[in-house]
């Protein structure tokens, strides 16, 4: 099977990227700025 | 008073029945005909396909909901359209083939004032030797297979926990195949929970893929803006999977499965085989092959279908090289150009070309993901012919119709990585438009703002909640209507 195994140009999260995808108080600031940005993009779109 | 047959009742058939009935006075007739009474929220069948949830959570049977709503339900496929009647009756209408439990098989006509193609797709695993659930490979296409395949992957994990090392091949099982984003979310989804089950050191999970390259998700890829950069959903994809340890194959053809064994094609014209455990391949896509006949009984398919089965709309369908495709090609109002109470909206119509540019390998053979045209887009178009149709039926035709184009309708698209309220994360990705216009969007065909992608828990909370809110609106309860497509 020949396939891409490891990119190494890949982009690495950093450890605390990776922190910060799970936690919570960040996330739920997300949370709110993904659903604005959505919300945004659905009314444009209808 | 009028009649308004949908064919199908998927994202875009449930959708356009629940708007046609609330705009039209019950004086009028809304007929839903369906092979299945049950409605599938097919996103979520992510999860059911690896034991995070039932496929119980993912169905509502339609039956209530349309009774309920004054909804007519015939269970049953669409063979024959008579778009000018047959014989002496010269009002048009659907030939039905009965697929419930009683007179299974019998046919019955139904006549129509307005027809909605809302069929979906037929999962053509034939194209490919030995692919689905029939054959070697698994599918979440259904929830039934979705459950088959939780099974499969279960006793794979099994065998993991007692010591033997599996490989998990996930992706399309065509080089034409669609939905490379819902193969994307599965095969993040089994990295996760192998995490969880603690086997991750004995899979080796592959993903392959007709798409020239990771993040293409059949659309083109696409760019938004991350960490003071521009930069590609490629970058973006392959992060994910070098970061999990997940192999991947791009621009891959399937040629044949045989147990344990798929044999590919690659863009670069070489042939390959690679051995599997647990292998679930999307099928490419074809209309349903519904015949259509004129008054005289003539065969007049080829007018109102595609050579593949899909609907022929108000798209430009003329052969363009890609430098000559434009975002005005694709349609608007979805109407059939010769019969104009007919209408086709999701997987159903026709696209005037894919979005991705087209490959051939150095054989010949076509390496190219077919447009997606389902969820989000699909609903919306399934609201805006149902509310168009209304408006016909109540004379509101001095009303320009609405349009709903994909070059002109962005798209929310939450790929989950992994079901966990707390550990679990999904990578949200909008895009506007779907379909790029390099004429509005010279640089990248779409607008950066409305253009993003992030992954982290706040993507799997929307997903969820995403998934009760349609729940909820699929079964029509109280202000159903209020929640966007």
């Amino acid at each position: 099977m020949s396939v891409n195994k490891t990119d190494q140009q890949a982009p690495l999260p950093t450890h605390s990227t990776r922190f910060f995808r799970t936690f919570v108080p960040w996330q739920l600031l997300k949370f709110i700025l993904i659903n604005l940005k959505m919300i945004r993009m659905i009314r444009r779109s209808h | 008073m009028a009649r308004v047959v949908i064919l199908g009742a998927g994202i875009a058939g449930h959708t356009a029945a629940l708007f046609a009935r609330r705009r039209l006075p019950r004086s009028h007739q809304v007929i839903v005909v369906s092979p299945k009474d049950i409605y599938n929220w097919i996103p979520s069948n992510i999860w059911v396909g690896v034991g995070a949830m039932s496929s119980r959570e993912v169905v509502v049977p339609l039956r209530p909901v349309y009774a309920k709503m004054g909804i007519d339900f015939v269970q049953g496929r669409a063979v024959e359209i008579h778009p000018e009647g047959t014989g002496a009756v010269g009002t048009p209408r659907v030939v039905v083939e009965n697929t419930g439990e009683e007179a299974t098989g019998q046919r019955r006509e139904i006549g129509y004032d307005y027809l909605i193609n809302a069929t979906g797709p037929k999962l053509n695993f034939a194209a490919t030797p030995g692919l689905g659930p029939e054959g070697f490979t698994q599918s979440v296409c259904t929830y039934e297979h979705a459950d088959k395949a939780a099974g499969a992957f279960l006793a794979a994990v099994e065998e993991m926990k007692k010591g033997r090392t599996q490989t998990l091949l996930i992706g399309t099982g065509h080089g034409m195949c669609t939905c490379e984003g819902a193969a994307f979310e599965f095969v993040l989804n089994v990295e996760f929970e192998l995490r969880r089950h603690q086997v991750r050191d004995k899979a080796r999970v592959v993903f392959i893929s007709n798409e020239p390259e990771l993040g293409d998700f059949g659309v083109g890829g696409m760019h938004f803006k991350r960490g003071g950069y521009v930069v590609s959903s490629k970058l973006f994809a392959e992060s994910l999977f070098v970061e999990r340890g997940v192999e991947w194959i791009t621009g891959a053809h399937v040629q044949k499965v045989e147990a344990g064994k798929v044999f590919y094609e690659t863009l670069d014209g070489e042939n390959h085989e690679a051995a599997f455990d647990f292998a679930m391949l999307l099928p490419p896509f074809t209309g349903t092959g519904m015949k259509a006949l004129d008054r005289a009984g003539q065969d007049i398919t080829a007018d109102l279908f595609m050579p593949n089965g899909f609907m022929k709309v108000d798209a430009d369908y003329s052969k363009k090289d890609y430098a000559q495709w434009k975002a005005a090609d694709w349609p608007k109002t979805y109407r059939n150009p010769k019969y104009a109470n007919i209408f086709a909206v999701g997987i159903a119509f026709a696209p005037p070309h894919a979005i991705t540019r087209p490959r051939v390998s150095a054989k010949g053979t076509p390496i190219s993901p077919a447009p997606p045209r389902t969820g989000m887009p699909s609903a919306i178009i399934g609201r805006v012919v149902a509310n168009n149709i209304a408006d016909l039926v109540l004379g509101r035709t001095q009303r320009r119709p609405k349009t709903a184009s994909m070059a002109a309708l962005g798209a929310a698209c939450v790929a989950s990585a992994g079901a966990n309220w707390w550990s679990g994360t999904a990578a949200s990705m909008t895009m506007y438009p779907i379909v790029p216009d390099f004429e509005r969007f010279p640089e990248y065909g779409r607008d950066l703002k409305f253009t993003f992608g992030d992954i982290g828990s706040a993507g799997h909370w929307i997903k969820k909640i995403l998934h009760y809110l349609f729940i909820y609106k699929a079964k029509a309860l109280p202000m159903w209507w209020m929640i966007p497509e």
